[in-house]
């Protein structure tokens, strides 16, 4: 099992070099001319005004926060999945799932709330 | 013709006895002719009579302001109707007279809404200024535009036109990082926002020309909240050919080419209404057949438009196959029409007189009944491949929601003010050609939604089919008897007498009308079109605003412009 | 007509001639390796590798560390002599090399030759016909022209955002083939015999789910990167697909993992032997789950709202030129493979035929059989993706997060419950 986790290395490097290689290759063949109209920001062919580096307004920030929460607890389910087919076998199954039920229940009232408090609607 | 004292007293007389009992002696002589009423009114009194004729006459719908310089003075004219159905004195046109100097007059677009661009057109081409309009900019010409084109003493400089715009160096103010510039006011008012306590800016973005949604080279300027549009200004005139000046310089038989240009969508409507409006300046009768021929090629244009429609809608909200399978059909349309005139976009099929070719023989049968054989079944699946879909039905159900006030008020016409539910057809309120020999139905909508204006329009596509099943009945029991009778006879010279009048025809966009002053030239003295896509365009910034992105495609989509009619 | 005609003819004369050659320079490949390895000595490891089982892991160990290693290294050259330690990494890099030249790069290219096919049937048009016969080409000369294409970078983009983003984009598509299951693992006496697995990890889900969300962080980069205001649009855009979507994909899963009570890939594929215990009938609305946020996560219609044509023009992409946005659409498409051969992994019986063993040929899910039943029930996902892109309009960016929100996180953590339970009742 060692073995393969070398390989996430390994795949992680070769995809860089991969990606590198490419743009080398294309950098060696492509024409090279910039021109102050054609490094110019598209904007249906009229030139902006202001860039797009502003305080820009994300209606669902609100959302991203929650989402961080969730996130969260998704992960904690993945090891309780893992371990539930040997915590039957063991006989604990019903006390995993009670368990688990009992997380997911004030999980789903948190859900709720923000539900009633509108923070799932768009604006 | 002026009336007569001795006639029995017709509406006209008393809607001017009513208006003189409530607002003194403000009107001129009334002029009768044979599609409209007309008076003269002092500029000072316009806006006096104008309120009276809106809110107790009952005339709420303002199809056309246009200005006609007569040398000696410029003369605005202002078309109103009533809609759905007209009044009694039909079509009333008020005519405002005003030195060339000192052209002013007062604005009437808080009246009617529909005046706003109306009248920053008219000052855009002819200098008459708006007094009250609260936006009075060019609208077609560029802003650094110098004169008025449509007055006759205006001289075009090219050097001086061009080269400004095109040879100048952007500079680095100019350039990109620029703060707002020249934005119209309302996209650096309230820049900066406040979300409790989270302060955010709106950006300031170009939607167009060079974009997939604006259907052609309209520019919208939007500001956006996030992705919200807080504003739109749409920026007109990249298309502008100014075929008002142009049909100025040509005979009305050289007219008719450049009608194909305008909505090159349903060019055969075009022709028509350049021929109808000269037909009727000269009081010419056509051929029974040729009014055949022209609602037959009318009707299966309007197919052919309705089904650019239906596609480029699709594209609008994400679904790219109904535009090929529209597109597929559409070519046997314009197969039709190459076999008719030779052309597949710009025809110059109709002609002052009738049409420029029978058909073809047979045309009827193999093409055109066959066609309607196979193709009900086609827009059905393409209809149900839409409707039939949740996603689409959330994309446009309750989305872009116009009351039927406000589509009267901006003088929206065709598919758009029927989705909201007035009923009003011009071929049914001032029936042309042999329209008032077929029956059909015009469809309306309930919700004046997206959905509405889309279904509104497929309803409008199969009362077409069963139009054009009409048609060829009427063919099969004529077409031996009347065949080479295609064109009536014309004087050598057209140059219809000295007069002036207005015709409308229901387009797929809406009321495409002329309103044509002769002076008994060759060339019309002044040819002012009502183009329906521009009058009902001038809605979109109000409903554009404070719209999600998608949404204002999704609205856009439905407005179904084309850029040749928007920009004359 | 007639000029048409011999253009045909030439083209066809073409053809056959790239094929001889082809043909010609194979037999000569052939022949030379034939002589190298008699010259070599090479051969008799060579044979020993095949009796073994003709794994990649096999072929390292007896050409590089018997053979290569056994030679008579001069000491001042000894550190680069190879030894058992270089096994591992050696066969990672020749698995790269055959996933990503073999599966990859050719998989994706003909992808978007069949989408373009496909679609354009739907579409009653014909798609592309000119480039190689039947238009087979058409893709390879679209890359080879997006490699010599002039790459614009805009003058008030973020240079180094801008050019890490297609590598944030790319990178992970391209590590995802590793715990693919192609196929099965054959095992004697504890001993590999082959493997069409890249790397048997055994947290292969969870590394799976987390390369594949980092392709986001690189869309909503060179959305940012560009200072554009369509890509920025577009790369929020992303951020609210991402934050919506990420939960479900991982609730879906959930009922899979616990149901076989493990996250290797190869073992979840294993353990649906036949078409009963296909874990698609205890998970069915993970499968649901699955589907809706994997077309999300991916981009796709109706949730391609981060590249939404009409709207944003190209959206986060709309800055970028050559190769850095074939990149995207690379990853674009690549990705669209890896998340229709995990959804056949863990729901449909991955690499396991639909038949039990018994049945002769139908039921032989091993080696080559394997790796087909797995390109089969991929490749029928990544066609039923081809039929949404011709059928459905897109949704709207409310809409779309009120669905994930209001509707598959809750009946996510339903499902969960419910599955568990099954599972604990059925023991």
């Amino acid at each position: 099992m060692h073995g393969s986790y070398v390989s996430v290395g390994v795949f992680f490097l070769l995809g860089i070099a991969f990606v590198a290689g490419t743009f080398a290759a294309s950098w060696l063949l492509r024409p090279h001319h910039p021109h102050r109209e054609k490094l110019a920001t598209y904007e249906c062919g009229e030139k902006p005004r202001g860039g797009a580096w502003v305080q820009f307004r994300i209606v669902f920030y609100c959302l991203a926060l929650s989402f961080v929460v969730f996130d969260v607890e998704v992960v904690y389910l993945i090891p309780w999945a893992v371990g539930l087919r040997e915590m039957d076998a063991a006989g604990g199954g019903w006390y995993a799932i009670g368990a688990m039920a009992l997380f997911l229940f004030i999980l789903l009232l948190g859900w709720l709330w923000e539900l009633k408090r509108k923070a799932y609607d768009w604006e | 013709m002026s009336m007569t004292e001795q006639a029995v007293a017709t509406p006209l007389d008393e809607l001017l006895a009513r208006c003189r009992a409530a607002c003194g002696e403000l009107l001129g002589e009334p002029v009768q002719r044979a599609a409209i009423s007309e008076c003269s009114v002092a500029a000072s009194d316009l806006r006096r009579v104008a309120q009276w004729l809106r809110d107790e006459a009952g005339y709420n719908y303002l199809a056309l302001i246009g200005g006609i310089d007569r040398l000696a003075q410029l003369e605005v004219v202002y078309l109103l109707d009533r809609l759905p159905a007209p009044t009694p004195t039909g079509r009333l046109a008020l005519r405002v007279a005003v030195p060339r100097e000192a052209a002013v007059v007062p604005t009437v677009s808080d009246l009617w809404p529909a005046a706003d661009w109306h009248e920053r057109e008219c000052w855009d081409l002819l200098g008459v200024r708006f007094e009250g309009h609260p936006d009075l900019r060019r609208i077609l010409l560029p802003e650094y535009w110098q004169g008025f084109p449509l007055r006759k003493d205006y001289v075009y400089d090219s050097n001086t036109m061009v080269d400004e715009i095109l040879e100048r160096e952007l500079t680095p103010e100019e350039d990109h990082s620029a703060g707002a510039g020249d934005l119209p006011a309302i996209f650096t008012e309230g820049h900066r926002r406040d979300h409790d306590g989270l302060v955010t800016e709106d950006i300031a973005i170009n939607m167009g020309p060079q974009h997939p949604s604006t259907h052609g080279v309209l520019r919208l300027r939007l500001s956006l909240d996030g992705e919200y549009v807080r504003n739109v200004d749409p920026d007109l005139g990249f298309l502008h050919r100014s075929f008002e000046k142009l049909a100025e310089l040509k005979t009305y038989v050289n007219g008719i080419p450049l009608t194909d240009r305008w909505d090159y969508l349903d060019a055969m409507g075009n022709n028509l209404i350049h021929c109808l409006v000269t037909e009727q300046l000269m009081g010419l009768e056509l051929p029974e057949r040729a009014h055949w021929i022209r609602m037959l090629v009318l009707e299966l244009n309007r197919l052919a438009s309705h089904l650019v429609f239906v596609g480029t809608y699709g594209l609008d909200v994400g679904a790219a196959t109904p535009f090929l399978h529209c597109f597929r059909d559409r070519e046997m349309i314009l197969d039709m029409f190459e076999l008719l005139c030779g052309a597949r976009l710009t025809y110059n099929y109709i002609r002052i007189g009738g049409v420029s070719a029978d058909l073809p023989r047979n045309f009827l049968a193999d093409r055109v009944e066959s066609f309607l054989d196979y193709f009900p079944a086609r827009l059905t699946e393409v209809d149900n491949l839409l409707t039939g879909n949740e996603v689409f039905r959330q994309r446009t159900i309750g989305v872009g929601v116009w009351s039927a006030a406000d589509c009267i008020g901006y003088g929206l016409t065709g598919p758009l003010l029927r989705a909201s539910g007035v009923r009003r057809d011009v071929r049914k309120a001032y029936p042309y050609a042999r329209y008032d020999q077929l029956t059909f139905e015009v469809p309306v909508g309930e919700r004046g939604d997206c959905m509405d204006r889309y279904l509104v329009r497929v309803a409008e596509m199969h009362q077409s089919i069963s139009l054009l099943r009409q048609i060829c009945a009427w063919f099969r029991e004529h077409d031996a008897a009347t065949r080479g009778d295609f064109q009536g006879r014309l004087p050598k010279s057209i140059k219809p007498p000295a007069s002036e009048t207005y015709t409308a025809i229901e387009t797929p966009r809406g009321e495409l009308g002329i309103w044509m002053v002769s002076d008994g030239s060759e060339q019309p003295y002044r040819c002012k079109i009502r183009r329906p896509s521009f009058c009902n365009l001038s809605l979109f910034p109000k409903v554009g605003s404070d719209q999600k992105v998608a949404d204002l495609i999704a609205i856009l989509g439905t407005t179904d412009i084309v850029m040749g009619e928007v920009d004359g | 007509m007639a000029k048409g005609g011999t253009q045909t003819a030439r083209a066809e004369r073409d053809w056959t001639l790239v094929v001889v050659w082809i043909g010609i320079a194979a037999v000569v490949l052939l022949v030379v390796g034939v002589v190298l390895g008699r010259l070599s000595g090479a051969v008799p490891h060579l044979q020993a590798w095949w009796q073994a089982g003709p794994s990649l892991t096999g072929l390292v160990e007896h050409l590089l560390v018997n053979w290569v290693g056994a030679w008579n290294w001069p000491a001042s050259l000894a550190w680069l002599r190879p030894h058992a330690g270089w096994v591992a990494p050696v066969t990672a890099v020749l698995a790269w090399v055959v996933l990503i030249f073999l599966f990859m790069l050719p998989m994706v290219t003909y992808q978007i030759y069949a989408l373009r096919k496909v679609v354009g049937f739907m579409q009653a048009r014909v798609g592309p016909t000119q480039v190689g016969p039947w238009g087979l080409l058409q893709t390879p000369a679209d890359v080879l022209k997006l490699l010599t294409k002039e790459d614009v970078i805009p003058r008030h983009a973020d240079r180094i955002v801008f050019t890490i983003a297609p590598f944030l984009v790319l990178v992970p598509a391209s590590m995802a083939y590793l715990v693919i299951p192609f196929g099965n693992q054959q095992v004697v006496d504890g001993k590999v015999v082959y493997s069409l697995i890249g790397g048997d990890l055994n947290v292969g889900l969870l590394y799976l789910s987390a390369i594949s969300s980092v392709a986001v962080i690189g869309i909503i980069a060179a959305g940012w990167a560009s200072n554009n205001k369509y890509s920025l649009l577009g790369g929020m855009r992303s951020a609210a697909q991402l934050i919506t979507y990420e939960i479900p994909l991982t609730l879906a899963v959930v009922p899979s993992i616990l149901w076989v009570g493990s996250l290797n890939l190869n073992t979840i594929a294993q353990y649906q032997d036949h078409l009963g215990n296909w874990l698609v009938w205890p998970c069915f609305p993970g499968l649901i789950l699955f589907a809706i946020s994997a077309l999300s996560e991916l981009g796709h219609v109706p949730f391609d709202l981060p590249e939404a044509e009409s709207e944003l023009v190209s959206g986060y992409n709309v800055e970028y030129s050559g190769m850095k946005f074939a990149m995207f659409f690379l990853a674009e498409f690549s990705n669209a493979f890896i998340l229709s051969a995990l959804g056949v992994t863990l729901f449909l019986g991955g690499w396991q035929s639909p038949f039990p063993e018994s049945v002769p040929l139908l039921g032989w899910d091993h080696g080559i059989f394997a790796v087909g039943w797995f390109f089969l029930k991929t490749l029928s996902c990544v066609f039923f993706l081809f039929w949404l892109r011709a059928t459905l309009p897109r949704l709207r960016i409310d809409q779309l997060m009120s669905l994930g929100w209001k509707i598959l996180i809750p009946v996510g953590l339903l499902n969960v419950l419910l599955v568990a339970v099954l599972r604990v009742v059925l023991g």
